[in-house]
């Protein structure tokens, strides 16, 4: 029998600059099931960072905070979990591969080092060679030399192999890696995906995967969430939403998706930009791009809809 | 000799035998090692023709392009950008050649000064390389703007008010200010959502055509090599194992190693 490892309910992000709050994530929910591998996509800046790095409270500067909603994982509600009871879980249980190497790595302490301050961290052994190994698996060569550089001796995608590397090591339930593929070519995406692949089914290990790439999400992922202006749009099984995309901007993405791969002239593109969260109204966030809007899909932001075990946040559907 | 001359002042950017060699201390037994980044390199890249450098990760491709921008020193070689010698340069000439070359990087969050407006990130390079007169700055900005397909509102905001794309568009409009001849692009697109690549790569086409701009482009995606630039080199361990026409080198490839490039697209 599968169970739910952890379910996040209607969370709601903000940021404090300056004493003005400015709500970023307008509703974020998401189920992962033990060993099931979910991907985050949607438009830049549409929170997919945000919302999966306040699961461990890792929002910027503690400039942003959870106004509402739940996380629950293991019978606790983590958005209500001390900074203590978080670093008992935080690269532990639940790991995280940021999507810019400079978040994670601290820049004064050779690779070696930050493997042994984390394993000491957890009360877990450090042995080289099992790191040497965990840095050959992601396709680190020459291991022994990299333990001994620093990150800024490194290039953006060996630095970005290095932290899966990091977040793999101590085996956590869950593992959320942000664009773990975005600068790194495709050969080693493939390792990359494979690994990951390989250790899902090894150890169970459920993860999100955050990614811009429809090939990577077609590669390893079950289940799909898309992201709009600080909300779900859409969520399904991987085959219904790109044989069939519900939501209009989904079907937008995969349009553009598809003329990058097949492109003749031109790109085909997706004319305007996302309202930023300074922009935010309550209507439908895709309103001014959408080619089947009505006035009502402005009274206010449309539901979640489920449609045949399908989700989706259009009236018009 | 004629021929010579021709084709060192018809390039843009002429590299020969460039090396850059980084010395790593291994505190364990006290040796050092030597990483070989930029091995031996050649190329050349002709006005309005753009190059696709695509490679492994840690193959050389962001060293190289620090080299031509001169962000590093290089060990053994030659960069020839316009027909002179960046090596032999001192600073001040480096300077008012930086305004001829343009940088576009990866990270668009990490690449603009937050506490600054879009209007004030513009004016930056307007000044420092005195492009307008003073009194010609706004409406210069404004042309920018439009350039890059931002509305002039946009100006009072700051980077974080802004989206992944919009703040890649203030980057590029940033990069074009000092109406460069060759901008080296790193991984230009690879943050950006699909529906976003798409606008900023037709903008990039069309800015090419519009300021007859040449790119150093630099990539993991192969697809974007080959909408982007005429010319591909592929690098491997420090060294450009194959270079040529892009639609010889990425659809009927010679060499080994980018046939494995080319077989592992996903
Ligand atoms: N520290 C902060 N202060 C204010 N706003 C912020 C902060 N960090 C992020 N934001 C805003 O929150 C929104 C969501 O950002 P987020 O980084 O989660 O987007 P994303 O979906 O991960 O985009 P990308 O695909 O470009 O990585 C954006 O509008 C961003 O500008
Ligand atoms: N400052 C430095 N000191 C020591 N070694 C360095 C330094 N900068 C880069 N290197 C080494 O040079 C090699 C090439 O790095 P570079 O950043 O040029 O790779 P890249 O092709 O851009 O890779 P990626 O696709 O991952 O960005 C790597 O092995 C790296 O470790
Ligand atoms: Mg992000
Ligand atoms: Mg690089």
């Amino acid at each position: 029998m599968k169970k739910p490892l952890i379910k996040v309910k209607d969370l709601k992000v903000s940021f404090y600059n300056n004493n003005k709050a400015v709500e970023v994530i307008r509703g974020f929910d998401i189920d992962v099931w033990e060993g099931e591998i979910v991907g985050i996509l949607g438009e830049s800046g549409s929170g997919k960072t945000v919302s999966s790095t306040s699961i461990l409270h890792m929002m910027e500067k503690n400039e942003g905070i959870i106004t509402s909603g739940e996380i629950l994982y293991n019978k606790k509600d983590l958005a209500t979990l001390s900074e203590k009871q978080m670093n008992t879980i935080r690269g532990r249980k639940i790991a995280y591969v940021f999507q810019n190497p400079a978040q994670a790595l601290s820049p004064y302490k050779k690779i070696g080092r930050q493997f042994k301050n984390l394993l000491k961290n957890h009360n877990l052994k450090y042995s080289s060679a099992a790191v040497q190994s965990a840095l050959e698996e992601v396709g680190i060569k020459d291991a022994e030399t990299v333990l001994n550089m620093y990150p800024f001796q490194l290039s953006g995608g060996q630095n970005q192999r290095i932290m899966i590397a990091l977040s793999i090591i101590t085996k956590p339930d869950l593992l959320i890696a942000d664009e773990p593929t975005s600068s790194i070519d495709t050969s080693l995406i493939k390792k990359v995906l494979d690994l990951f692949r390989d250790i899902n089914k090894k150890y169970n290990m459920s993860m999100i995967i955050i990614t811009h790439d429809f090939n990577v999400a077609k590669y390893i992922c079950n289940r799909l969430v898309i992201m709009y202006g600080g909300l779900v749009v859409e969520t399904g099984d991987i085959n219904s939403i790109l044989n069939n995309p519900l939501h209009p901007y989904t079907e937008e993405l995969i349009k553009c998706a598809y003329s990058l791969d097949n492109y003749k002239d031109s790109l085909y593109s997706l004319e305007g930009a996302p309202p930023t969260p300074y922009e935010f109204k309550d209507e439908c966030p895709f309103y001014s791009r959408c080619k089947i809007r009505e006035d009502e899909c402005r009274q206010a932001i449309p539901y979640m809809k489920e449609i045949e075990g399908r989700q989706v946040r259009c009236l018009k559907r | 000799m004629s021929e010579k001359v021709i084709e060192m002042t018809g390039t843009i950017l002429s590299v020969k035998n460039l090396s850059k060699h980084f010395i790593i201390k291994n505190n364990v037994f006290s040796q050092k090692k030597i990483i070989n980044a930029v091995n031996d390199i050649s190329f050349d890249i002709l006005p309005n023709e753009s190059m696709g450098l695509i490679g492994e990760s840690g193959s050389g491709k962001s060293t190289t392009a620090n080299l031509v921008l001169r962000l590093l020193e290089p060990t053994r070689g030659e960069i020839m950008l316009f027909g002179k010698n960046i090596a032999d340069i001192n600073y001040k000439e480096m300077r008012i050649l930086r305004k001829d070359i343009q940088i576009i990087f990866q990270h668009t969050f990490s690449a603009l000064d937050p506490k600054m407006t879009v209007d004030e990130l513009l004016k930056e390079p307007l000044i420092i390389h005195n492009i307008v007169p003073v009194q010609e700055l706004d409406k210069e900005v404004d042309r920018l703007l439009n350039m890059v397909g931002l509305p002039a509102g946009e100006k009072i905001k700051f980077p974080q008010q802004l989206s992944g794309g919009q703040n890649q568009r203030v980057i590029i409009a940033r990069a074009i200010a000092t109406r460069p001849k060759i901008i080296v692009c790193d991984e230009p697109v690879s943050s950006l959502d699909v529906s976003v690549q798409g606008q900023i790569l037709n903008l990039l086409i069309k800015l090419k055509e519009e300021l007859n701009l040449t790119y150093l482009f630099i990539s993991h995606d192969l697809k974007v090599v080959r909408l982007m630039c005429e010319k591909t080199a592929v690098m491997h361990e420090g060294k450009i194992v194959e270079i040529g026409k892009s639609s010889e080198v990425l659809f009927n490839p010679k060499h080994e190693y980018t046939r494995k490039l080319l077989d592992a697209e996903l």
